[in-house]
């Protein structure tokens, strides 16, 4: 009894492991909010100033203007926010030259650079500049040059063009969940440099991202009403 | 007659014009003076749009600050390409190749326009790429394909959407229309066959010629139904996608395109930022702080 016991633990170790070997590749949705705390699940230091912006954001959230979020109007939500955007799968495609992560939220696409240098910086975009290495099957990404327009959550979180994030991307549990654990340095906008980690849940491979076209989604173009009316 | 929307570049090759009427249009190179008197906030993509850099180096400054093209556009070495016409894994970069003319179309046989498509009332029709997606069809431009036993995921060059062809032998029932279509695909011998319907009407470019600088743009509908037959020759080097277009609504009879890629060093590419592009045109744009 106990020998098979130990054999089926064998067996699931083994698969564990090839999972886990088999990496970051997949589809994914996340299990985290789209609110980010730190690790120890405190609001991240804003400064001051930052601070008064957030919970100005806030309010005005609240009452339901979110004239300050250019989400809103379909712009890209940023890094790390579109991974956890209204809960919309993404897939990781995995090449020896980059990473694609392939969103499904307006089908955007971050490329993050496997080159072994910094990239040439231009910018600042919605994405940021991002080049990464491997440490073992460890996605290891630093993101310069993000967009100050955007927030790192829904819930407003700001940042500077000056901010680095510093993502680890890794799966645990059996290859089941990717854990992104996240290092965030903007001294122009947080006290002191803070860690996050969010967490993703694995779909079946044979998952379809769906084609999302957030103009259409909100009805922000009028091309889209007026094309939808005609051929109706 | 053949339409030339010159006055359109930045619209035609960021986000392409809506076009009243006619189904077809020719795009020409921008000249010099048109890159200059675009607005400020394009001209980084426009120049980033006419080439991809290859270089490595400092950072560069911020555009608007003497900076250079946009973009993180180094190229990765890579390896041999693979043999096995069954793996179309890498990056292929666009070869050119020019499409067949297009019966029944402006400049194709007969010279006649076909008959007006749906789509075209009120003078009025949607351009995909306004809404930031890609046409169909390998050909517009370089391709990433990423592909595994489910689908092959295919990563453009310029818009960065994503296309994905699913290998399965039956059409989605009651496909919504999309953008991309609903794409299946199977393997008849050494090629790969893909079939594509519930294609969004939209304005697709169907023969991109980078070496000119010019693509004719052709308005489809969701009639349109489209097969494509990729090929990858026997040193792995190639892949040539022959498509078929098939809608009797805008053409006479089908048509074929041809065009080649050619197995390359990943460009990596650069954030499109389309959805700023479109500031230019939706209403609804421009209220970003």
């Amino acid at each position: 009894m106990i020998r098979k016991f130990l054999a089926l633990a064998a067996v699931f170790a083994l698969g564990a492991h090839a999972a886990e070997a088999a990496g970051i590749a997949g589809v994914w949705v996340a299990i985290s909010p789209n609110k980010l705390l730190t690790t120890t699940g405190q609001l991240p230091p804003l400064n001051a100033a930052a601070a008064a912006q957030y919970q100005a954001d806030l309010a005005a959230a609240a009452k339901g203007d979110y004239s300050w979020d250019p989400v809103a109007i379909c712009k890209p939500p940023g890094e790390p926010r579109t991974m956890l955007q209204d809960r919309m799968p993404f897939e990781i495609d995995v090449s020896p030259a980059r990473v694609d992560f392939l969103f499904q939220w307006n089908r955007l696409d971050r490329i993050i650079g496997i080159v072994g240098k910094e990239p040439l910086y231009v910018g600042p975009y919605y994405f940021g500049a991002s080049t990464a290495h491997w440490e073992g099957s460890t996605l290891v990404a630093s993101v310069t040059g993000i967009k100050e327009n955007t927030t790192l959550d829904a819930a407003g979180l700001p940042h500077t063009d000056s901010a680095v994030l510093t993502e680890r991307f890794h799966t645990i549990n059996g290859g089941q969940i990717l854990e992104a654990d996240i290092h965030v340095s903007d001294p122009a906008t947080y006290t002191r440099d803070w860690d996050t980690k969010l967490l993703f849940r694995r779909l079946p491979d044979d998952t379809r991202i769906k084609e999302d076209v957030c103009m259409e989604r909100k009805n922000l173009n009028n091309y889209a009403t007026i094309y939808n009316s005609v051929t109706k | 007659m053949m339409l030339r929307h010159k006055c359109c570049w930045t619209v035609a090759l960021l986000a392409s014009c809506v076009l009243a009427g006619p189904a077809l249009a020719q795009i020409e190179k921008p000249t010099e003076s048109e890159l200059e008197a675009a607005p400020s906030q394009f001209q980084n993509l426009l120049h980033g749009r006419s080439k991809l850099i290859t270089q490595t180096g400092p950072l560069a400054p911020k555009p608007g600050a003497g900076g250079g093209p946009p973009g993180m556009v180094q190229a990765v070495p890579i390896n041999n390409p693979s043999r096995d016409p069954h793996d179309l894994t890498g990056y292929w970069a666009s070869g050119g190749g020019p499409g067949g003319p297009i019966p029944g179309g402006p400049g194709g046989p007969g010279g006649r326009a076909g008959p007006r498509p749906p789509g075209v009332v009120g003078h009025t029709v949607i351009d995909a790429n306004r809404l930031c997606t890609v046409s169909l069809g390998v050909q517009m431009s370089g391709a990433r394909i990423y592909q595994d036993r489910y689908k092959l995921t295919m990563v453009f060059g310029n818009e960065l959407r994503a296309r994905r062809i699913y290998f399965t032998s039956a059409h989605t029932p009651n496909a919504p229309l999309t953008y991309n279509g609903d794409s299946i695909a199977r393997w008849d011998g050494n090629t790969l066959v893909v079939d594509t319907i519930a294609i969004k009407g939209m304005i697709t470019a169907v023969d991109f010629d980078l070496e000119n600088g010019a693509h004719t743009l052709l308005l489809t509908t969701p009639s349109l139904h489209v097969i494509e037959r990729i090929t990858k020759s026997a040193d792995g080097s190639k892949l040539t996608d022959q498509a078929t277009w098939i809608d009797p609504s805008v053409t006479s009879k089908p048509y074929q395109t041809t065009s080649t890629l050619t197995y390359s060093a990943d460009p990596l590419g650069y954030d499109s930022e389309c959805e700023d592009v479109g500031d230019m045109f939706g209403p609804n744009y421009g209220s970003a702080k």
